[in-house]
C-alpha cells in the first residue's frame, strides 16, 4: 500500500493536475454561486472535453468544480436567501438571517471553513476505506454483481424524485436507452432501426447534455428566461453586506469556530455515512446534520434565527458526502450520486472501468487522485476566501446571454465527443424527451445513472444466467445476492407502505 | 384522468408496442430478446401501479397542471431552431451558422440592444475559435460554403 501512496504521490504534483483542479474549484464555485446553474451542469459540460486531459487531470477538474459548487451554492444562499444549489437551502436558514444581522461575511466564512474541513476529512475516510472495501469487492461475482447494481439501482429511483414508482420508471428507461446498440454478448444489432450510428448505442455525453442541460433550459426557456436573476436581487441586503462597519462581523473567531465544531463533527459523521449509501445525496445530508445540531445545541430556538452552528453543521453535513460516494464508485463501479455518476462517465471516457479489479489495476493513479482531491480542497479554501469578494456580482450576469452561451457550448461538446452531428441531432432529441418527462415529474438522474450501469448490469447478469445454465435460482442460492435480493423487497414494500400512508393521508 | 394515469397508460401502450412490434423486429434469437423484454416488463408493471395509485380520489387532485401554453410553444420553436441550426452548420460551416443561432436566440430571449446581439456572439464564437481551432487542435465543422 505505502508504495502504491509513494508512487501516486510522483504522479500527482504535475503541472497539469494541479492547474485542472485550479480551474475546476474556480469553475464550480463560478457556476455554484450563479442561482439555476449548478456543479453537474458544469461537469456535463465540460466533460467532453476531458478527452484532451490525462486521467488524473481530468478527474481532478471534474472533482474539483463539484467541490466549488458546494461551497459556491452558498454564497448567493447566504447574500440574497437564493440557494446556488439544492442544498445549499438550508445553509440559507440561518445564513440569510445572519446577513440581515449584518454578519454575512462571518457566516461565508464559517460556510467556507466548515465545508472545506469536512471535505477534506471525507477525503481521508475515502483514503483509508478504499482498499479494504476494493478487498471485499473482489470476492463478488456475476450473480452478486449484478444484484448489487440492481439494489444501488432501486436506492437511487426511490430517492430521487417525490414518487418511487415514478423513480422506478426512470430506471426502467436508463436500462432500455442503455440497450440499443450491440448485444454486449452476441454482438447482434439491437434497435438501431437500420442506423449504422445507433450500433455504437447511444452516446454518453449526447445523453448527459440532452438530459441534463438542454432539457433544464428548456425548463427556463418555457418559463421565460427575460432578466430572472435582476428581478431577484435584493439590493438592500447587498448594502447590508457592504455597509458593515465592525470587522468583526465579517471573519470568525477562534473561540465561534470551537463553538462550531461539534457542528462540523456531527455533519462529517452524517455526511460521510450517507455518502457511502448510493443514490442519498447530499440534500438529505445537509438537512440531518442541521436537525442534529438543532437538537444537540443548548439554544435550540436560535437555529433559524441567524445561529453560526446552523451554517456550520448544514456545510458539513453536505460536503462530507463528497469523499465516501467515491466508494462504491471505485470499489464496485457504482456511483453514488450524480457527480460520481458524472466522474465514472469521465472514467469511461479515458478508457478506464472502475470496479472490483480497478483498485489494483491502478493502486498509484488511485492515490494520485486522493490527493488531488486534498489539494482541490486547499484551492477551495484559498480561492473562496478572495471569492466571496466578488460572488455578489455574479448574480448580475443576464441569462438572455449566459443560457445560449450554455446551449453552445452543449452541443459543441455533444460534437467533439465522436465527431458526429448525429449525436448532436441525438442530444437534442433527448434534451426534449427528458423535458417532456419533468412535465410528467419523472426524476432524470435516475435515467443517466440507469444508462451508465445498463450494460454492465446487463453483462454480469447474462454471466449469471450463463453459469447456472438459464436458471434464476443462482440469485437465491449465492449469499451475497440473496441479502441483496432480500434489501430490494424490504425497500419496494417499505416504500409500498410508505405510499399508501401518504395517500390515505392525503385524501 | 389525472395527469398521472394518463402518463401510466401512455406508457403501456408504448411497453405493449415494443412487446409485439419492435421487440421481434429489433432484436435477433429468443434468448437475447429476454433481457429487453424484463425490462419492459419492469416499466409496465410501474405503469400499471402508477395508474392504480393514482386511482383512489382522482377527482380531488388537480386533474391537469397549469400549464404555459406560451411558454411551450417557445420551448417547440427553440427546439426546432436547434434542429435548423445543426443543418445549416452543413452548408453555412460552424461559426456562421452559430452567430445566427446567437442572435436569433438572444432575440427571442428578450434582448433588443443591437450593440449587445452583436458583440456578445462575436466575443463568444471568437473565444470558442481560439479555444477549439488554435489550442485543443480540433477543427469545428465546415460546411460547403464557408
Amino acid at each position: 500500500m505505502f508504495e502504491n501512496i509513494a508512487a501516486g504521490m510522483s504522479m500527482v504534483f504535475q503541472w497539469d493536475n494541479v492547474l485542472s483542479a485550479l480551474f475546476g474549484v474556480t469553475m464550480g464555485m463560478v457556476v455554484g454561486a450563479i442561482p439555476g446553474l449548478t456543479g453537474a451542469m458544469a461537469m456535463c459540460l465540460l466533460i467532453p472535453f476531458t478527452l484532451y486531459l490525462k486521467p488524473i487531470a481530468a478527474i481532478a477538474m471534474l472533482m474539483g468544480i463539484s467541490k466549488g459548487a458546494n461551497f459556491g451554492g452558498s454564497i448567493p444562499a447566504i447574500l440574497f436567501n437564493i440557494p446556488g444549489t439544492p442544498e445549499a437551502a438550508i445553509t440559507a436558514l440561518d445564513g440569510y438571517p445572519l446577513l440581515k444581522q449584518g454578519k454575512g461575511g462571518k457566516a461565508l466564512k464559517m460556510a467556507l471553513y466548515a465545508s472545506t474541513m469536512a471535505d477534506t476529512m471525507s477525503d481521508f475516510i475515502l483514503f483509508f476505506l478504499a482498499a479494504p472495501v476494493a478487498m471485499v469487492a473482489l470476492k463478488v461475482g456475476p450473480p452478486e454483481y449484478a444484484m448489487i447494481i440492481l439494489f444501488s439501482l432501486v436506492i437511487i429511483g426511490a430517492v430521487a424524485g417525490e414518487d418511487f414508482l415514478k423513480g422506478l420508471i426512470a430506471i426502467g428507461f436508463g436500462l432500455f436507452l442503455a440497450t440499443i446498440g450491440l448485444d454486449p454478448l452476441v454482438g447482434t444489432p439491437r434497435f438501431t432501426f437500420g442506423s449504422v450510428e445507433l450500433s455504437a448505442g447511444l452516446g454518453l455525453i449526447p445523453l448527459v447534455v440532452g438530459l441534463l442541460i438542454f432539457s433544464e433550459t428548456f425548463k427556463q426557456i418555457e418559463v421565460g428566461v427575460r432578466g430572472k436573476s435582476l428581478e431577484s436581487l435584493k439590493k438592500d441586503n447587498l448594502d447590508q453586506f457592504q455597509k458593515t462597519t465592525d470587522p468583526s462581523n465579517h471573519r470568525v473567531s477562534f473561540a465561534e469556530f470551537k463553538h462550531c465544531l461539534p457542528a462540523i463533527f456531527g455533519g462529517l459523521g452524517i455526511g460521510a455515512a450517507i455518502g457511502a449509501i448510493p443514490g442519498i445525496g447530499t440534500t438529505v445530508a445537509s438537512y440531518l446534520s442541521y436537525t442534529r445540531a438543532k437538537r444537540a445545541s443548548k439554544h435550540p430556538e436560535r437555529f433559524g434565527k441567524g445561529a453560526l452552528e446552523g451554517v456550520a453543521a448544514a456545510e458539513a453535513g453536505n460536503n462530507a458526502v463528497v469523499g465516501p460516494n467515491l466508494i462504491p464508485l471505485i470499489t464496485l463501479g457504482i456511483p453514488g450520486n450524480l457527480a460520481a455518476a458524472l466522474i465514472l462517465g469521465a472514467f469511461m471516457i479515458q478508457g478506464l472501468t472502475p470496479g472490483p479489479l480497478f483498485m489494483q489495476q491502478y493502486a498509484p493513479m488511485l492515490y494520485a487522485l486522493f490527493t488531488v482531491l486534498i489539494i482541490s480542497n486547499v484551492f477551495t479554501f484559498a480561492i473562496g476566501n478572495i471569492f466571496v469578494r466578488f460572488a455578489r456580482y455574479l448574480i448580475y450576469i443576464p441569462k438572455p446571454i449566459l443560457y445560449p452561451g450554455i446551449m453552445i457550448f452543449g452541443i459543441i461538446g455533444s460534437y467533439v465527443f465522436r465527431n458526429s452531428l448525429f449525436d448532436v441531432i441525438t442530444m437534442i432529441f433527448l434534451g426534449v424527451f427528458g423535458y417532456v418527462l419533468t412535465k410528467f415529474d419523472i426524476p432524470l438522474i435516475p435515467i443517466l445513472v440507469a444508462f451508465i450501469l445498463g450494460k454492465i448490469f446487463e453483462e454480469r447478469l447474462r454471466q449469471a444466467l450463463l453459469i447456472s445454465r438459464g436458471s434464476i435460482l443462482i440469485f437465491f442460492t449465492h449469499p451475497v445476492s440473496l441479502i441483496f435480493l432480500l434489501f430490494i423487497a424490504v425497500t419496494i414494500v417499505m416504500l409500498g407502505i410508505r405510499g399508501i400512508r401518504r395517500r390515505k393521508a392525503q385524501y | 384522468m389525472n395527469v398521472d394515469q394518463k402518463f401510466g397508460l401512455a406508457l403501456l401502450i408504448f411497453c405493449l408496442v415494443f412487446w409485439f412490434f419492435v421487440i421481434p423486429t429489433q432484436v435477433a434469437g429468443m434468448r437475447e430478446a429476454i433481457y429487453p423484454q424484463s425490462i419492459i416488463i419492469w416499466i409496465a408493471i410501474s405503469s400499471v401501479l402508477l395508474i392504480l395509485k393514482s386511482w383512489k380520489g382522482a377527482s380531488k387532485k388537480i386533474l391537469h397542471k397549469s400549464q404555459n401554453e406560451k411558454g411551450i410553444v417557445r420551448v417547440i420553436a427553440i427546439a426546432t431552431l436547434c434542429l435548423v441550426y445543426i443543418l445549416m452548420i452543413n452548408f453555412l460551416g460552424f461559426f456562421i451558422s452559430s452567430f445566427v443561432f446567437l442572435v436569433i436566440l438572444m432575440l427571442s430571449f428578450g434582448i433588443r440592444d443591437w450593440k449587445i446581439l452583436i458583440t456578445i456572439p462575436i466575443i463568444f464564437l471568437l473565444f470558442l475559435y481560439i479555444l477549439f481551432e488554435k489550442l485543443l487542435v480540433f477543427p469545428l465543422p465546415k460546411g460547403i460554403i464557408f
